[in-house]
């Protein structure tokens, strides 16, 4: 059971890892081509929160293989706490860089469009699998092994 | 401080399990500590405030945002951009503290010598003094503010009384730079140029009106003044009006949001691009305009509370722009008044048929023209005073004029024309993309002065050459072809066009337009057909080879102002310009360089058009002094 929910995460957290490192790469060439979609002032905005999914994508990719590696050493073990914990972490890997993204295509000034909207609902999703996670972690033992 | 605070948390945070702790772990937490104060110190140095401003405060106009003003800076948060090409116009920059970064005059300068006085200047660390010529020698006072920074810097000193600023007698001229007395930055009679009017708290009672935003004078007495402004320089509340209560509202993101999704403009700030083309132009005419106060009472409650107006407001509801009524029966009751106070104001700033003459009034002249009065002209169908986030152009490149992306080209008028422009050359007679084709060449010539140089008529007209009779105003037709004679254009404009062939003197028949206007006009023509003489179009229009020979008179003119746009027109003949030559140098050395700038010319002079008063070797006729003796000398005091 742990095996397949670790396999999913691993996935996870490899997939966001190269989609969200790719991103970075991205926006070096933005940099490097020196393009006003990004680099005018007027955009100031956009340049922050794409900055943001790309960091928050690739450490929410950590989060998984973390997560994953949590399963393995038996710190969490199968249940309501463990379900919850996954499907949010899913969750805020996919809406929390995706808000940013998002919300810096489409800005108004200095405010993000209204994809970053996904951002809180990610995170929220992503405080409720971390809060899970810890509770897990601290009512089980890893089995001597 | 920040840094510090964080640096002793992370010590104390730490000290909880020394108790535990053994030796080598206690070692590895001094490191930790030493580490945290090692970034933590640093930090806390670095965030002390700055050492209090090199520019003494109390003298100075005092700036401090009031009556719903809040200052730029709390208008960049939401809007990056409007706010990043703001910064990098010279409306940002029209009035500055003098800060190392605001002064671009050469403090190390000497031998600044004019008329006898000598004057200097010095810098003292990031300090910039002026020294006024006294009998005991030199009073020191510090620069405390500074005016203009596109074509030429003013200089402020504080006078002590008050908040009161008197101008340094010299200004820099930031293209040639080098400094010049004020006076003859400014096209004046020489008389005046060497022995200007007292200028005591002129920024105080009449530059801060134009060059701040939220301007409030408070004279205390003629050279005393207590001066407070929103902002220095032209900011985003002098456009868009008041910001405050548009800031307090818009804290609230779900009324930001709804805003964005409106289509109908935030009712909490004005934006000049949305108001109905005469709303918008009068935010422009606030300051482009010659305009004076409907009453004394206004004028003292406009001093002391600052400017009533507001922008989408009726300008004319609270200051009254001025208009030159070709027939005086016809002018406005305070027009007459100010014409018979006043006598020349109405000379000084506009032209006989009511255009305006001089620029940074352009308000007056959209006034004049027919696509404003039966149109939607305004100033923003041609400029834009942020450029879009997708505009190619380097911020440097859009803020020399502020016009819309291709606005040097035809776009703006073809978009009401269409019409016209669908006719091409049987409308223009001029090939089809030559400078002779192009609108404003002949609808918005270089008739209009200021800062040394031609600038665009924005009143639209046609060429008329009765126009010029009436007027002086040079026609355009001629501004490009300058080797041909006004005879010629009434012609042209008699064949072409159907207009009337006025009478003509010979001199207007003959000579070319170029040589009576720089022989024969007033020293404001003059300095137009100097410019003209060094634009790129009229020189492909009338060729190069005969100019140099007839600019040379502009070198040696009475008035400064000719001479310097003389010597700047002369920068298109490279190898030309005389060496050592100086518009503002003695009467022989000028003379000796209008000689020797001709002598070169007579090695390569071409063969002499028709009506040209020189010979084949370059030698002038009789006709060339006779010009010269039909000079205008009616003194020109143009008033920027």
């Amino acid at each position: 059971m742990t095996g397949d929910l670790e396999g999913v995460h691993v996935r996870w957290g490899w997939w966001l890892i190269a989609l969200y490192v790719l991103a970075g790469l991205a926006l070096e060439a933005l940099h490097a081509l020196k393009l006003e979609l990004y680099l005018h002032p007027a955009h100031e905005v956009r340049r922050l929160l794409w900055t943001l999914a790309h960091t928050h994508g690739t450490l929410l990719g950590l989060l998984h293989l973390a997560f994953a590696a949590t399963l393995r050493w038996g710190y969490v073990r199968p249940g309501a706490l463990c379900g919850a914990a996954s499907w949010g972490l899913r969750l805020a890997g996919l809406l929390m860089p995706l808000g940013f993204v998002l919300g810096g295509a489409t800005h108004h000034g200095g405010d993000p469009g209204l994809g970053v909207l996904l951002v809180p609902v990610g995170g929220v999703a992503l405080a409720v699998s971390v809060t899970c996670c810890a509770t897990a972690a601290s009512r089980s033992r890893p089995s001597a092994e | 401080m920040e840094g510090l605070l964080v640096a002793l948390l992370l010590a104390a945070a730490l000290i909880a399990p020394l108790g535990r702790v053994r030796r080598q772990r206690l070692r590895a937490l001094g490191a930790c500590v030493a580490v945290a104060l090692g970034v933590g110190l640093p930090l806390a140095v670095a965030q002390l405030p700055a050492a209090s401003s090199p520019v003494p405060v109390e003298t100075r106009p005092l700036v401090r945002p009031s009556d719903g003003y809040v200052g730029s800076e709390g208008c960049r948060a939401c809007h990056p951009g409007p706010h990043a090409s703001w910064s990098a116009s010279y409306h940002s920059t029209m009035s500055q503290v003098a800060t190392p970064e605001a002064v671009h005059g050469d403090f190390a300068a000497t031998g600044l010598r004019f008329d006898g006085v000598e004057y200097r200047v010095a810098r003292r660390g990031d300090t910039f003094w002026v020294g006024l010529p006294t009998p005991q020698g030199p009073r020191w006072e510090q620069v405390v503010q500074t005016t203009g920074s596109h074509a030429m810097q003013v200089y402020w000193y504080a006078t002590g009384e008050g908040r009161t600023l008197d101008p340094f007698p010299l200004v820099y001229l930031l293209d040639e730079g080098r400094w010049i007395p004020r006076n003859a930055a400014f096209l004046r009679p020489p008389a005046l140029q060497s022995a200007p009017p007292s200028e005591s708290s002129r920024w105080n009672r009449t530059c801060v009106l134009c060059h701040a935003t939220h301007p409030q004078s408070r004279m205390r007495s003629f050279d005393t003044a207590d001066t407070q402004v929103a902002e220095l320089g032209i900011a985003c509340e002098a456009c868009h009006g008041p910001g405050e209560e548009h800031a307090r509202q818009n804290h609230d993101p779900t009324r930001r949001y709804a805003e964005y999704f409106s289509p109908r403009p935030d009712p909490t700030i004005q934006n000049p691009a949305r108001l109905e083309a005469a709303r918008s132009a009068e935010v422009c005419g606030q300051c482009h305009a010659v305009f004076y106060s409907k009453s004394q009472e206004d004028y003292r409650r406009d001093l002391e509370l600052g400017p009533g107006y507001r922008p989408g407001q009726v300008l004319a509801d609270s200051r009254h722009v001025v208009r030159c009524a070709e027939d005086p029966e016809q002018a406005a009751p305070l027009d007459r008044t100010l014409a018979d106070m006043f006598p020349g104001y109405m000379e000084r700033r506009f032209w006989s048929d009511g255009a305006i003459r001089v620029g940074g009034r352009e308000y007056n002249a959209l006034l004049e023209s027919p696509c404003f009065q039966g149109g939607e002209l305004s100033c923003v169908s041609c400029h834009e005073l942020h450029p879009r986030p997708d505009d190619p152009r380097p911020l440097a490149e859009w803020a020399d004029d502020q016009l819309q992306r291709g606005g040097r080209g035809d776009a703006s008028c073809v978009a009401c024309h269409a019409e016209v422009a669908a006719q091409g050359e049987a409308h223009t007679f001029h090939p089809v993309d030559s400078a002779g084709s192009a609108c404003m060449n002949c609808h918005m010539p270089h008739t209009t002065y200021a800062l040394l140089k031609a600038i665009r008529s924005h009143t639209v007209d046609s060429p008329r050459v009765a126009t010029e009779l009436r007027t002086g105003r040079p026609n355009a037709c001629n501004l490009c072809h300058l080797d041909r004679s006004l005879g010629w254009a009434a012609d042209a404009l008699t064949e072409r066009w159907g207009q009337p062939r006025p009478e003509l003197d010979a001199t207007q028949e003959e000579v070319p337009a170029g040589v009576r206007w720089l022989t024969t006009g007033d020293a404001g023509v003059r300095a137009l057909a100097a410019w003209s003489l060094g634009w790129a179009p009229a020189q492909e229009a009338s060729g190069r080879g005969w100019i140099p020979g007839y600019l040379a008179e502009a070198l040696d003119d009475p008035y400064v102002a000719v001479r310097l746009v003389g010597a700047r027109s002369l920068r298109s003949f490279p190898g030309l310009s005389p060496a050592g030559y100086d518009p503002l140098g003695g009467p022989e050395a000028r003379r000796a360089a209008v000689a020797a700038l001709r002598a070169a010319w007579r090695r390569d002079v071409p063969a002499p058009g028709p009506g040209f008063p020189h010979d084949a070797q370059g030698e002038f006729t009789p006709r060339y002094a006779e010009l010269l003796e039909l000079r205008d000398l009616r003194p020109v005091d143009l008033v920027e």
